[in-house]
């Protein structure tokens, strides 16, 4: 044997190695290499000096390179030849590492089988590391081999070559893999299970399990590149058929013994460890489908018994318990769905309820009452979704829809659609007449106007109501007006109120007009004059933008020759009135005591007109009836009250009386018919009118598209209004449900 | 002869082109002479009284349908009112120039209303019977005569509008008299008349569609029938 050693390395060979193998001897070579790769399989620790190393290294070069001297001295045809000579020398070491590997991973196997569970791990664990390690030793002892015999089998695409280290975790895979991956996966769910139970483990084992499966994922197709293939099919997949099973199980003994909101509880706990666990000790791969699975078990698995808690929940307005629902809803798909549906039916009818119990005033309700009423619940679930459901939009829009259909169809409003944006408006006007008490709450009024359908509504009489602030001075700020007027343009749009913020112009020029009257008047008139001047205030106002009826003046104003409010000589009043009751008020001027048929004769006032205003100055007392209690009709007559008395210098007698108050309110009601039958029909034509031919049901689809924003037409309406263009000839019928345009 | 009859005769019969001669046309014009109130004035329509004859000579009973068939025919403006136009060119073309043969056609007309393949006549006298009825420049018919019109229109010997369950006819009368209330334009007209088609075609009155193109009166009247005939089930 000596006498084959290379003279380089047979003198330093230490004790325990044999000389160098002949190298032409496939047989001895390895029986040389078998020796060294036991060394660095089992006993690495010791250490392998840099001779013994090098002495391996040189046995396999020379191995791979004897061949080729052999071959050329063989003869000098086919380079093929050559080539597939050193094949078949590469090949005999490789196979043969090939079965030393399969016997040392055979002993391997054989030993784990003595051990279960933490043991087991502790076990694979162990092999899986010295085997690596020596992996990566072999790879770089058999470094020629790699360089040359395997990467010419692996460029001409042999299968099943692989370099030396990728060949350990190859027979790994086959020969220790797997017949006990089953029983290590085992152990680590069971181990697993036990810190769900609430033991502490070792984290650090089940981490290198998950990184050792990781390593097996080798690419078919390219052997340095990995897959996370195994580790799918042999950890992840286990570990959620275990994870949905623990927690099927138990939420099922859970629940038997626990309320609803405990279970939330622990359901939210349950979740929140599960992502802890992912960041302890697996891969982040897994967080999607494990949380995934822990929803589905916790939540989904619930789903029903959750959701019929939630109304329990509304009930008795457990906030935090209802934001753990949301929370833990909204992590499985379309979990809210039903939540919304219900939510929206809770509000709905809490909501009508409110309505109900201040409906019991009839038509004396109290538009603040009313509207309170409104706003209180509106308040009341605004503040629940910001809180519980995070102030999701599509809660939001629940809550919208709730409080639009509470607020548009209720008790008060059944009478009538239109009752409710009526009295939104009466409060308004009470909110930003002179002497209201709160001014914030007009903040809220915005809120509950953007639930309002029929805006058109509003729109009349809280531009009637405006007007009357106006024209009669009770206007509170004009700061606060203006910001009304600006919250109203956010909600509805320029077009809305345009018209109102004319009304503030005329009010401007007016005063301006005013001041440069009295300007000219101290100018031009003299002392005399100016003491008989009536103290007038002059509004000049564009009929177009006034929803004020212009009153048709009497027939006679009395001139004023005198001046009423001084002729009593005690502290001066200042009455308004209307333009009537000046007219009835001046003739007290010339008379103290004048006859109902006198009247009637001087101001020419319709009876209706005359009797409703000697009604509010007997009311007011500003004028005494004789005979006394009786109405006003003929033969009666009418005593200036010198006793006049009144907290107020100022008196507001152009009070509209009871009656007048309704016919007001219906005539606006007919108005907001009229304008919408109008706005419709025009829709309709300009429709038409662009389109020429048109189905009729796209037809109505159309214009309410055109006019929701004002009001929601209904659809009878509209069949009324083409019917009504189909009369007058601006539409005609066409064959087939199509109506035509006729210019 | 009258400047007018003259410039008549010319028009129908010597003018190249638009007329040629034709004996049909000459005893049809002679016929309609005949008849003539005031050929003095208005030598070229009938008016009432010579309509009363000429329907009387035909055998054709003011209130009876026969009155729509020959006005639709003779395409008369009004309500017994005929031009020499429409009566001429209306009879030429069916080639009856006398009373006798008129009336058999008529009859022959009468007895073809009820038959579904002559639905188009039907309508094109139930057409031109609104026409008829109208007086303008109003727009609409009064109910109580398009109320009258529908019952010669819709009962035998024409089309009867009603199906073994439902007396259509005498429900849309009372429906109209006591919610309608209103005059009948030409809309709500021609759509009854597709009304009819559908009730009798399919009584359940599947053919209704809430966002279909019915006028909105047959829509409140297809849901007052509705209720009609749930409150008598409720009774039997």
């Amino acid at each position: 044997m000596a006498g084959n050693a290379q003279p380089y390395t047979a003198s330093r060979t230490p004790v325990n190695m044999p000389p160098m193998p002949a190298k032409d001897d496939a047989e001895a070579t390895w029986n040389f290499l078998q020796l060294g790769v036991q060394k660095i399989m089992t006993d690495l620790k010791e250490g392998m000096d840099m001779k013994t190393y090098m002495g391996l290294y040189t046995a396999i070069h020379n191995f791979c390179t004897a061949q080729k001297a052999v071959g050329g001295g063989a003869g000098g045809f086919g380079a093929a030849n050559n080539r597939g000579g050193a094949h078949l020398l590469g090949e005999e070491l490789y196979n043969k590492l090939i079965d030393y590997l399969k016997s040392h991973l055979a002993g391997v196997r054989d030993q784990s089988k003595q051990h279960v569970d933490e043991a087991l791990l502790t076990f694979y664990i162990k092999e899986w590391k010295r085997y690596t390690t020596a992996g990566m030793y072999n790879n770089h002892l058999f470094r020629y081999l790699n360089r040359h015999w395997v990467k010419r089998e692996m460029d001409e695409g042999k299968k099943n070559i692989y370099d030396i280290y990728t060949l350990h975790l190859v027979r790994w895979k086959e020969d220790m893999f797997g017949a006990t991956h089953k029983s290590v996966m085992d152990s680590v769910l069971r181990l697993v299970e036990k810190q769900r139970n609430g033991e502490t483990i070792e984290h650090s084992q089940v981490k290198a399990i998950v990184d050792s499966f990781v390593s097996l994922g080798l690419d078919e197709g390219d052997s340095t590149r990995s897959t996370l293939d195994v580790y799918r099919q042999y950890f992840e997949t286990p570990f959620l058929a275990a994870t949905k099973k623990y927690y099927q199980e138990e939420s099922r003994s859970f629940n038997a013994e626990n309320s609803v909101v405990e279970y939330m509880k622990k359901a939210e706990a349950r979740l929140d460890e599960e992502k802890e666990r992912v960041f302890l000790y697996l891969l982040a791969e897994i967080t999607n489908p494990l949380m995934k699975t822990c929803e589905e078990a916790l939540i989904k698995d619930h789903s029903n018994m959750l959701r019929d808690e939630f109304q329990v929940l509304l009930d008795n307005e457990r906030q935090e318990d209802l934001g753990r629902m949301y929370k833990l809803l909204a992590r499985i798909p379309d979990g809210l769905d039903p939540l919304r549906t219900r939510f929206e039916a809770h509000v709905r009818k809490a909501g009508l309820a409110a309505v109900e119990k201040v409906a019991a005033e009839g038509d004396n309700l109290e538009p603040k009452v009313y509207v309170e009423a409104l706003l209180d619940v509106h308040t009341q679930y605004q503040d629940l979704v910001n809180k519980a459901f995070n102030g999701e939009s599509e809660f939001v829009r629940s809550l919208d829809n709730a409080c639009r259909e509470f607020v548009n169809r209720n008790k008060v409003c059944k009478s009538g659609s239109t009752r409710s944006p009526e009295l939104l408006a009466k409060y308004t006007d009470t909110l930003l007449k002179k002497s209201s008490t709160k001014m914030t709450e007009e903040d809220n009024m915005e809120k509950q106007l953007s639930q309002i359908l029929y805006k058109d509504v509003f729109q009349k009489f809280y531009s009637r109501n405006l007007a009357k602030r106006l024209v009669q001075t009770t206007s509170a700020s004009d700061d606060a007006e203006t910001s009304m007027i600006s919250k109203l343009k956010e909600a509805c749009g320029f077009e809305y109120t345009n018209k109102l913020q004319r009304m503030f112009q005329d009010m401007q020029i007016s005063k301006d007009l005013n001041t440069a009257f009295k300007d000219w008047q101290s100018e031009n008139l003299d002392a005399a004059d100016q003491k008989n001047a009536v103290d007038a205030t002059y509004n000049i106002l564009g009929t177009g933008f006034w929803p004020l009826n212009p009153r048709l003046p009497p027939s006679r104003l009395p001139t004023p020759s005198a001046n009423y409010i001084k002729s009593q000589g005690k502290m001066p009043y200042t009455f308004q009135v209307s333009t009537f009751q000046m007219a009835i008020l001046l003739l007290f001027n010339d008379a103290e005591t004048v006859t109902y048929e006198e009247m009637e004769e001087a101001t020419k006032l319709n009876k209706e007109n005359l009797d409703a205003s000697l009604g509010v100055f007997l009311k007011a007392k500003v004028l005494n009836v004789s005979p006394a209690g009786a109405k006003p009709e003929k033969g009666t007559s009418y005593t200036l009250n010198y006793d006049f008395k009144n907290k107020k210098v100022k008196v507001n007698l152009n009070i509209a009386v009871k009656s007048e108050q309704k016919q007001e309110v219906e005539d606006t009601h007919k108005t907001i018919e009229e304008d919408r039958k109008l706005l419709m029909q025009s829709a309709i034509v300009r429709i038409m009118k662009s389109r020429k031919k048109m189905k009729h049901q796209q037809l109505v689809g159309e214009t309410i598209a055109q006019i929701k924003s004002r009001f929601s037409p209904k659809i009878p309406d509209i069949k009324k209004c083409i019917d009504i263009l189909l009369e007058k000839e601006y539409l005609e019928r066409l064959e087939g449900d199509e109506l035509g345009y006729l210019a | 002869k009258d400047r007018h009859s003259l410039a008549t005769y010319l028009r129908l019969y010597l003018l190249p082109g638009t007329q040629s001669y034709h004996p049909t046309k000459t005893n049809l014009n002679k016929l309609f002479d005949k008849y003539r109130d005031d050929p003095r004035s208005n030598p070229d329509s009938i008016g009432l009284d010579g309509a009363s004859n000429y329907f009387h000579d035909i055998g054709v009973d003011l209130e009876d349908v026969g009155l729509f068939i020959v006005s639709e025919i003779v395409q008369s403006p009004s309500m017994g009112e005929l031009t020499r136009e429409g009566f001429v060119n209306g009879w030429s073309s069916l080639g009856a120039d006398t009373t006798a043969s008129q009336k058999s056609l008529i009859a022959t007309r009468r007895s073809q209303l009820s038959a579904p393949e002559h639905r188009d006549l039907l309508r094109r006298i139930y057409r031109h019977t609104f026409t008829l009825a109208l007086a303008p420049p109003a727009r609409s018919i009064d109910l109580d005569a398009a109320l009258v019109y529908w019952r010669l229109l819709f009962s035998a010997p024409s089309l009867q509008w009603s199906t073994p369950s439902t007396p259509w006819l005498d429900w849309w009368c009372e429906f109209l008299e006591t919610r309608f209330k209103k005059a009948v334009n030409k809309d709500l007209w021609d759509q009854t008349f597709k009304l009819v088609e559908e009730c009798i075609r399919d009584e359940s009155m599947s053919w209704w569609d809430e966002n279909g193109a019915w006028p909105g009166v047959i829509d409140e009247f297809v849901a007052w029938v509705g209720e009609k005939r749930g409150g008598e089930r409720m009774e039997e």
